[in-house]
């Protein structure tokens, strides 16, 4: 449950952000990128959420969270492809020297006030 | 109003970490992040390596766990520095992170150490997410625990550097595809060394220590020494 820490960490990084703002300001949204191969359960973020940003501007901020499918190329047929069963295998050729390209992401990407 | 941020949310460990290397590397530390599910073997393992490696090289430590001071009390027996994290004092968190290592190690006088065991929390999930600063991760994963856990916790394996399959003395014991395990490792991750040891019989063990050996020459040489 490192879910409470990235919630923390969230509430922190937009305090910050908040700082040089309309301090009446309050947070509506929170747009976020969490790629599929990351350790992040979604439902456990967004309860973690609401406990880490408890009297702070960002109470009534809905969590919006961007999925991120994780897509790979082979290093060996430099082909690009999904993966959907996180079998770390190149479909066409079946090597396992793959890349990851994206997937890893847990990035917040902006967010909104009011 | 819509206000950019485009900021990776373990930016502030990641940058941590990255300063923790630096003090690692001056001190030209071998640095290992030490990774398994409870119980997989992981204090024992340090054990027999300081055993047999203590003559040859200077070890240090940095126990993690929720509670108890019990790893650190066995490691302490082979006369090494060694620190406890305990996380109740974080909310019982799930893993390491890289100010908790920074804190730890002020406590450590590295100049003379050649090798820090990072003992991380057992679980598989959490401290695969969390830099520490370490140079090389190391994952123990038991036989007991069946062939599919590579492929159940990718993104643990996938940044691992080398797996130690450990327990295998009782193989014999189990109905245990090897060799499916082995494949499910290398699956999710082709670049990983993977070392079959038994932490309790000795077998195998030797494979683990000349890895330690050279990964220490390594450190060493791009430290410039």
């Amino acid at each position: 449950m490192h879910e409470m820490a990235v919630a923390e960490s969230i509430v922190q990084i937009i305090q910050e952000k908040l700082g040089g703002l309309n301090p009446q300001a309050q947070v509506t949204k929170v747009n976020l990128k969490i790629g599929k191969l990351t350790c992040v359960e979604p439902e456990a973020l967004r309860l973690s959420f609401q406990v880490m940003a408890k009297e702070t501007r960002l109470e009534e901020a809905a969590l919006c969270i961007d999925s991120v499918p994780v897509k790979a190329q082979c290093k060996d047929c430099h082909k690009h492809f999904g993966l959907t069963e996180l079998d770390f295998a190149c479909p066409f050729c079946e090597s396992f020297r793959i890349e990851i390209l994206a997937g890893r992401e847990l990035q917040i990407e902006s967010f909104e006030i009011e | 109003m819509k206000i950019q941020v485009l900021t990776d949310v373990l930016k502030v460990n990641q940058t941590v970490a990255q300063e923790n290397q630096r003090e690692f590397d001056k001190s030209r530390t071998l640095v290992l992040n030490v990774m398994s599910s409870p119980g997989a073997g992981k204090t024992l393992i340090i054990e027999k390596t300081l055993e047999k490696l203590g003559q040859e090289l200077k070890f240090a430590a940095i126990e993690g766990d929720v509670a108890t001071a019990n790893d650190a009390e066995r490691l302490a027996k082979y006369d090494i520095p060694v620190v406890q994290i305990t996380t109740e004092s974080f909310g019982g968190a799930c893993h390491l992170d890289a100010n908790m290592v920074r804190e730890a190690a002020s406590k450590l006088d590295l100049s003379s150490v050649d090798v820090l065991f990072i003992e991380n929390i057992g679980n598989l999930i959490c401290p695969a997410e969390y830099e520490l600063g370490e140079h090389k991760r190391v994952i123990v994963l038991s036989v007991t625990e069946g062939e599919d856990k590579p492929t159940k916790y990718p993104v643990a394996f996938r940044n691992a550097n080398v797996l130690l399959v450990n327990k295998v003395d009782l193989v014999d014991h189990l109905d245990l595809n090897m060799e499916l395990l082995l494949q499910n490792s290398r699956k999710v991750n082709s670049n990983l060394d993977i070392l079959q040891v038994s932490a309790k019989s000795g077998n195998g063990l030797d494979g683990w220590l000349d890895w330690i050996r050279k990964e220490v020459q390594l450190r060493k040489k791009k430290s410039g020494a």
